[in-house]
């Protein structure tokens, strides 16, 4: 009993998917209002839960478990990400021709795997709970059939995945070797670390980077995103991609903190390859969601850069600039897939061509997409300016420091060229490119607002959306206002979740 | 919540209202009309009570006002005036009264039309107020997507759009390379004095047994031109400079008022504010002669550019461009008088500046063209838009009566001493935009009418219309008769914020 | 309050209410700005026999220590005999122009644009420093534009009144930097705050030319001096009045003025002075070369005054501006009495200027005509008029010099020599020969005098250009050193110029219908304005050309839009590696994770 109430939220969740699941087989014709409402107040009441129950911070289950302030957080997130989901595939419903309330259930096991893998404090706990999530997500790609693209979507999202899983076990076993247990604190303690856990660490990054698309393991993301039924693509670009930071935070963290120095210039490299390759290749895009998918790509990049940014101790142990990039995308990134889904119900292509004269038929809609795509591309003072202020100011901080050339970081392994430290090099090219992608990025978003703002509308007739739908931009947009403009509320939620972060304390 | 800050909501508010409700026809445009009078009486009002408003204990600002807004990285609400931003908010309310007064024909969706433009005044309104550095930043933002949708949307050409985003786009650019600046110099601080708060810094700087500078010299170097070129692309300094004339002669005209006449001049506020006095080294290294060369392109290189430029926005464009370099020559005096100068020089272009565009803006709507070649004559049609141009030309010549004589004078003194080539090729440049305003005067207001036009027909403007450009040219002629109105609003404020060198 | 102060309150306050309130009313506009005048006249006469104490007080302008300007008022001899001349004058013409005028559409913008003038010609008498000159110079300068482009809708005349103006730009463009020199040489601006501090021992050094050299520049714009001489002649496409007061009498003299307000600093530096003596005396021989071959009634007049300018330039340059000053009061008189004379010739003819279209009007317009001829003795230096003196003292001062500047004497006596040819051939031709057949002969015979209010001010201004009173004026100004007078060789000589002169004048086109003599050198004005017209065409044309173009596709094509174009290529380059086929998705992934590897062992 004591423990449980560590697990309402899984507990919650996995009750409330089961239940959706015996209901559409035993319940021939489903009401598809009273599932939506029923999940939405569940998870609701959930995500309440999880913010309100301050619980102090332990390990369970002989330290397989761990609720911390970062798992607590992690959930919310994850919980609220969900919640956005269902009132997506509500406005989708139409376009999905099976099962909507198997649908349902579905996203929920995905959840379920998430909420799992986030406070896994081991490494078998961390695989399953990673399957789980993974194989949901197999069959949400694949969910409408009679679309070749979505499976061809799935197919490819399925082969990438397994080869990266595998990866992931890889590296896992090479952890077991180099330090003889599976528990994420064991390679806290080997300094100086093995070469063997510096190897695992390269191969759990491959794993992960599947989960996070970073190049060069974004290669399904563009296919599947645009083949996947919308609501999934947003899922899969907010929630999987989150819960791919979150854990792969704890495990560079908990794990590879002795091997932190040899990871930073690789993480420095891929994100500034990740942020560019993703802003570039989205500029040629004329289809909405693969743009997204791009442009999420080059998020992806930013999100990199924020576990960096830890290395700078302003935040103590609380990843501020990770919640905050990764919350501001998450209400730019709904808002932005809710309005595709209402437009494309009206157009039923989802190219950018539809959004033609969108400012006449939907000023609201238009609006809300406009906001959405500027804080996306990072304009004041919208939540998405105040993310990549917090993570470009603390590369820019280690850079101009000088800490990415000195002792502590332990990366003097880099060679000197020239005077300058290879280390200062790499977080000057990381700079670059960064403010490179913002212009970038905010070019192909400005031209999807050129084409609702300056474009000429083809029907005359205005879009109406549901009062659901309303709602949930509402508080979308809300939450990228108040994230933009107050960040203190936030920083302050962030870092008093639950009682410190005990993810290094000894066994 | 003190004056400025209601001041600061007036357009704000005017904007969400004007946004929200469903108002029909010319009701938006009274509304704004309305917000923007209230937000100059406001104005006018602080500047009434500024002289008694003495600031608090050693601050250097009046009616500061204090919220901690992100006290982790000590980022706060700090809104305060002195001299020098008074100056600039008073630019600030006449120009944003003028340009929405002269909007009265927009027929096609006014409200976001109005709406974008009250943003874009309360985003100069608050980036001129605020003492916080990152306030001053997002402030300066605001005024970009609405630009963006304005000039996109009711710009006066067919290739809009793609001058819409070149604009946005450049002008983004410029404020990462400003952020990435403002970032470093932050970090650069040595911890115990760390924060965005611009009056901490200065008073650090002249506190007794002080630092030199803030910063590492060796950092100053590389730390200036960052901002420095940060801020110098928004003002439009060679060779930065390329996406003024275009902005503007596709910008529907109270845009094209706003952003010649407001938002450059936040560019010089902010070189004047953050870069000269924070950064004294870089300030006087060798990137002070390497500015030199530039403002010299400005004034010269892109005065012949307006020489043989046919179309009238583009050519005030090139000539809002050009006086630029005036401006920045008196910054790198570094003196009182000519920081002085480049100060109320930028009073007196943003008035100039703005009626130009006012007028040129006029002149195509009635003729239909802005080709100076296809005009002429038109002080038979339009007398009163003549003078108004005859005044604006001479004005931009920096003949007496104008506020930019004055300045003008106070500059080339200024520099004097420590530049005289700059100087002396800096008035030449005075002769070339003599040439190209005389110029476009003759060629579209003197002479006999085109066969294009009709003669016959006097287009007749009411007092109402007139009013917007009476306001400025009235302003700009009275301070150029009595520069010390200014003149004693600016100079404390310089004395103050300046470490000073030389006479 | 000093009543002295009046001299530049009223003319603003009459510009001011009529450009605001009467601009309409065109009668009443032109009464309160020709009462103006007057009263300036009044006060003018009362300040010169010092009836008005000098005033000392000072309205700061601008005030920063180091650097402040103050209008302030210099009352000293120079200042109020220059004073008597712009308002007498002025106030002559504005008389004048009621008649001139009296159908002109736009009246009240006319006499408002002359009280403008009067204000800002005024300023520039009184200054007191240099900052305050220089503002009213710019003012003068704007006024003349004014009113050189009345008639605006002729295409001539708003191009004369551009030209105007840039032209003399491009003089106070030089002159600002002599001021800033001068600024830095005395740490002051002020006139009388220079004569104090101007060190003794002060030798003319390289810088101190240059200073001199570069406030000659103002000059050299305001006074048409060569080579900036070429806006005066376009300037007569202004109505008459206006090229009396501000292209014969007044603002044109304002150079030969300043130099002789300056005079404490010139007289240091010989160098420079011999300078401003050659430019002065070449422009004075050109002029009159030039003038000898023009048909236009007024642009003789033009190209006269040019030369006597020339003339009172020379004096100062030969340390005598005395009788610059001299030459420049009667020059004041007599030349606007001749504008005015060929004012109402062409009032009368109905706006025909060219000389060879009149003729016989001697016996039709007598007060003009003989009040002509008197201007006409008095310019060409017939002994006994004013002109005569003025003339003979600066020839006098001439032949004092040795060396080059000895040159100078010839060439004033040449110069007088073809002032007598052209004057008398304009005479002649004008109003002795008989009337030439005119196109439209219809008003060949309904030609009479003018009316009482434009002839009146041609007698009073024949008044003083017959008397001599005004003799005494080197010695009252006492400005250099007085020239001795034991001159009777130099008398002699310039009679015999002013005798040869006029004989050959006249007994050359006596009679003639056509000219007789055609030099085209001359009569394109030695291709001057063809000159300039090139420079400007091809010159700054090109440069403004080439750079618009660097501007537009370098600049901007280029650099800006090219790099936004090759962004976007790349863009599509990358999205090509997005195959859609699993299996190149695979090799892309086995070469990362390589990558990666070998980044991480190595």
């Amino acid at each position: 009993m004591q423990t449980l109430q560590y697990f309402v939220a899984e507990a919650g969740i996995l009750v409330l998917a089961l239940g959706l699941l015996l209901y559409s087989a035993f319940v021939p014709n489903t009401c598809r209002k009273t599932v939506t409402w029923l999940s939405i107040g569940v998870l609701g009441a959930l995500l309440t839960w999880t913010l309100v129950s301050m619980l102090p911070a332990t390990l369970l289950f002989n330290d397989l478990f761990i609720v911390d302030s970062h798992a607590i957080f992690s959930k919310a997130f994850l919980i609220a990400a969900a919640l956005a989901c269902v009132v997506l595939a509500y406005e989708y419903e139409r376009f999905l021709t099976r099962n909507y309330v198997e649908f349902i259930s579905f996203i929920l096991f995905a959840l379920l795997g998430m909420v799992l893998l986030v406070s896994s404090q081991e490494f078998m706990t961390l695989f399953v709970s990673l399957e789980l999530v993974t194989v949901s997500f197999y069959v949400l790609v694949a969910y409408s059939r009679q679309n070749s693209k979505s499976l061809e979507a799935g197919i490819k999202y399925l082969i990438v995945g397994a080869l990266c899983s595998a990866f992931l076990v890889y590296g896992i076993a090479l952890y077991f070797g180099a330090t003889g247990s599976t528990l994420l604190s064991a390679g806290a303690y080997l300094n100086p670390a093995p070469t063997l856990l510096v190897l695992s660490a390269a191969f759990l990054l491959v794993g992960f980077g599947f989960k996070i698309a970073c190049v060069p393991f974004h290669v399904w993301a563009p296919d599947t995103y645009e083949g996947a039924p919308t609501p999934v693509t947003a899922f899969l670009a907010v929630a999987s991609k989150a819960a791919g930071f979150f854990v792969l935070f704890r495990v560079i963290w908990s794990s590879f903190d002795s091997v932190f120095g040899q990871l930073i210039p690789l993480i420095l490299v891929l994100a500034s390859i990740t942020m560019v390759y993703g802003n570039l290749a989205a500029i040629s895009q004329t289809n909405v969601k693969r743009l997204l998918s791009y442009s999420g790509i080059g998020h992806s990049g930013f999100l990199m850069l924020a576990l960096i940014g830890l290395g700078t101790e302003r935040w103590e142990t609380v990843p501020f600039p990770l919640y905050f990039y990764l919350t501001s995308y998450l209400c730019a990134t709904f808002t932005a897939f809710l309005v595709l889904i209402v437009i494309s119900k009206v157009t039923h292509s989802g190219n950018i061509s539809d959004f033609n004269g969108l400012a006449k038929r939907a000023p609201f809609l238009s609006f809300a997409m406009l906001l959405a795509l500027m804080s996306l591309a990072g304009i004041p003072p919208l939540a998405g300016f105040f993310g990549k202020f917090l993570v470009i100011g603390d590369i820019v901080d280690l850079t101009s420091a000088g800490l990415l050339s000195n002792a502590d970081f332990n990366i003097n392994h880099l060679p000197t060229i020239g005077g300058t430290h290879m280390g200062t090099a790499l977080g000057w090219i990381t700079i670059v490119a960064a403010v490179f992608s913002t212009i970038a990025g905010l070019y192909y978003y400005l031209g999807i607002v050129k084409a609702m703002y300056f474009g000429k509308p083809e029907h005359p007739d205005k879009i109406s959306c549901s009062t659901l739908t309303t709602l949930c931009l509402a508080i979308l947009l809300a939450g990228t206002l108040f994230l933009g403009l107050f960040q203190s509320k936030f920083h302050h939620f962030a870092k008093h979740a639950a009682s410190p972060h005990v993810s290094q304390t000894p066994r | 919540m003190n004056l400025l800050t209601l001041t600061l909501c007036l357009p704000l508010v005017g904007a969400i209202c004007i946004g929200l409700f469903p108002l029909k026809g010319r009701e938006a445009y009274w509304a704004a009309l309305t917000a923007s009078i209230l937000m100059l009486l406001c104005t006018l009002r602080i500047a009434w009570i500024f002289q008694d408003a003495l600031p608090e204990g050693d601050s250097l600002f009046r009616l500061v006002e204090f919220y901690p807004w992100f006290p982790d990285l000590n980022l706060s609400y700090k809104v305060g005036i002195d001299g020098i931003s008074l100056t600039l908010l008073i630019l600030t309310s006449i120009v944003t009264v003028a340009a929405v007064g002269v909007s009265a024909h927009v027929e096609e969706s006014p409200r976001t039309f109005f709406a974008g433009l009250l943003l874009i005044s309360a985003g100069a309104f608050g980036a001129f107020i605020s003492l916080d550095l990152m306030l001053l930043y997002i402030f300066h933002e605001l005024a970009l997507i609405p630009t963006f949708l304005l000039i996109g949307f009711w710009g006066s050409s067919t290739y809009r759009e793609r001058v819409a985003t070149k604009l946005t786009i450049y002008l983004t650019a410029g404020s990462l390379l400003l952020l990435i600046g403002l970032l470093a110099f932050y970090f650069l601080l040595p911890p115990n004095i760390r924060t965005f708060d611009m009056e901490a810094l200065r008073l650090s700087l002249s506190a007794p047994n002080a630092p030199t500078g803030l910063i590492l010299r060796s950092h100053e170097l590389w730390v200036y031109p960052l901002i420095l070129f940060g801020f110098g692309i928004l003002i439009s300094l060679f060779p930065f400079h390329t996406w003024a004339p275009q902005g503007y002669a596709n910008a529907p005209t109270a845009v094209a008022m706003l952003h010649a006449g407001v938002l450059k001049k936040f560019g010089l506020y902010g070189i004047i504010r953050v870069s000269q006095v924070f950064l004294p080294f870089g300030a006087m290294s060798y990137w002070m002669d390497v500015l030199a060369v530039l403002l010299l392109c400005n004034i010269i290189y892109v005065g012949y550019v307006a020489m043989a430029e046919k179309d009238m926005n583009y050519m005030l464009g090139f000539s809002s461009v050009s006086h630029m370099g005036y401006i920045f020559l008196g910054i790198i005096s570094h003196t009182l008088i000519g920081i002085s100068g480049a100060i109320f020089l930028m009073f007196a272009h943003g008035l100039t500046a703005s009626l130009g565009f006012a007028i040129s803006g006029y002149v195509y709507r009635k003729t239909g063209t802005r080709d100076m070649t296809q005009l002429g004559g038109l002080a038979k049609s339009m007398p009163f838009m003549a003078v108004l141009f005859g005044m604006v030309a001479f004005a931009s010549a920096g003949l007496p009566g104008f506020g930019n004589f004055a300045a003008e004078i106070l500059i080339f003194f200024g520099a004097w001493d420590k530049h005289r080539v700059v100087t002396i090729i800096a008035l030449w440049g005075v002769v070339i935009s003599s040439v190209y305003m005389l110029r476009a005067f003759r060629n579209v207001f003197l002479g006999d009418l085109k066969p294009t036009q009709d003669p016959a027909s006097v287009i007749t403007m009411s007092y109402i219309e007139r009013l917007p450009y009476l306001l400025l040219i009235s302003v700009l002629v009275i301070i150029g008769f009595c520069p010390s109105l200014l003149l004693n609003l600016i100079k404390p404020g310089v004395e103050q914020w300046f470490v000073l060198i030389g006479k | 309050m000093n009543a002295a102060w009046l001299l530049l309150a009223l003319p603003l306050f009459s510009f001011v209410v009529i450009a605001l309130f009467t601009r309409r009313m065109g009668t009443l506009s032109s009464l309160i700005s020709t009462l103006t005048s007057i009263i300036l006249a009044v006060v003018a006469v009362l300040l010169f026999v010092d009836r008005i104490p000098a005033p000392d007080a000072a309205i700061k302008w601008i005030d920063f220590g180091m650097l402040t300007i103050s209008i302030k008022l210099l009352v000293d001899p120079l200042s109020k005999l220059m004073l008597l001349v712009v308002t007498g004058v002025g106030c002559l013409i504005h008389i004048y122009s009621l008649g001139y005028m009296k159908e002109d559409a736009s009246k009240g913008r006319y006499f408002a644009c002359l009280s403008l003038f009067m204000f800002s010609m005024i300023g520039i008498v009184l200054a007191e420093n240099f900052l305050m000159m220089f503002i009213f110079w710019e003012l003068v300068g704007v006024s003349s534009f004014l009113l050189i482009g009345h008639w605006f809708e002729r295409p001539a005349a708003a191009d004369a009144s551009k030209k105007a103006f840039i032209t003399n730009k491009i003089g106070d463009f030089g002159f600002l930097v002599g001021i800033l020199l001068a600024w830095t040489y005395f740490d002051t601006l002020s006139f009388p705050g220079m004569q104090q501090t101007l060190p003794n021992s002060i030798g003319e050094s390289g810088t101190f030319i240059a200073m001199c050299l570069l406030l000659f520049c103002g000059t050299i714009g305001k006074s048409a001096m060569f080579p900036l001489h070429v806006w005066l002649p376009d300037a007569m496409e202004g109505p008459t009045p206006v090229s009396a007061l501000i292209h014969a009498a007044t603002m044109v003299a304002a150079g030969v003025y300043m130099l002789c307000r300056i005079w404490f600093l010139l007289e240091i530096s010989p160098t420079s002075l011999s300078i401003i003596a050659w430019i002065g005396g070449g422009t004075a021989l050109m002029a009159a070369l030039i003038a000898t071959q023009q048909n236009d009634i007024k642009r003789i007049l033009a190209y006269s005054t040019l030369s006597q300018l020339g003339y009172m330039v020379m004096s100062v340059g030969l340390s005598a501006p005395g009788p610059a000053m001299y030459h420049l009061t009667t020059h004041a008189f007599f030349k606007a009495l001749l504008f005015l004379g060929a004012g109402s010739v062409i009032y009368a003819l109905h706006h025909e200027q060219n000389i060879w279209k009149m003729g016989g009007l001697f016996g039709k317009m007598k007060i003009t005509a003989i009040t002509f001829l008197i201007g006409t003795l008095a310019l060409i230096g017939c002994p006994g008029l004013s002109g005569f003196f003025s003339k003979d003292e600066i020839i006098l001062a001439a032949s004092h010099h040795s060396g080059h500047l000895h040159a100078l004497y010839y060439i004033a006596l040449g110069t007088a020599f073809l002032t007598a040819f052209y004057m008398v051939r304009l005479f002649t031709v004008a109003f002795i020969n008989p009337a030439a057949s005119r196109k439209h002969d219809s008003h060949g015979d309904d030609i009479h005098e003018s009316p009482a209010v434009m002839t009146m001010p041609l007698i009073l201004l024949a008044i003083p250009s017959i008397l001599v009173w005004v003799a005494g004026i080197p010695g009252y100004l006492k400005l250099g050193h007085a020239p001795e007078h034991h001159g009777n060789m130099v008398m002699i000589l310039s009679t015999l110029m002013f005798a040869g002169g006029s004989l050959v004048g006249y007994f050359l086109y006596i009679g003639k219908k056509a000219d007789p003599i055609s030099i085209p050198l001359f009569q394109h004005k030695f291709y001057f304005d063809e000159f300039y017209g090139v420079l400007i065409k091809y010159v700054q044309q090109n440069v403004a050309m080439v750079f618009h173009f660097f501007d537009r596709f370098v600049l901007d094509g280029l650099f800006v839009t090219g790099s936004g174009l090759a962004t976007n290529f790349m863009g599509r380059v990358l999205s090509w590696f997005q195959t859609g086929n699993v299996q190149t998705y695979v090799v892309w992934l086995a070469l990362g994770i390589l990558a990666i590897f070998w980044f991480m062992i190595q």
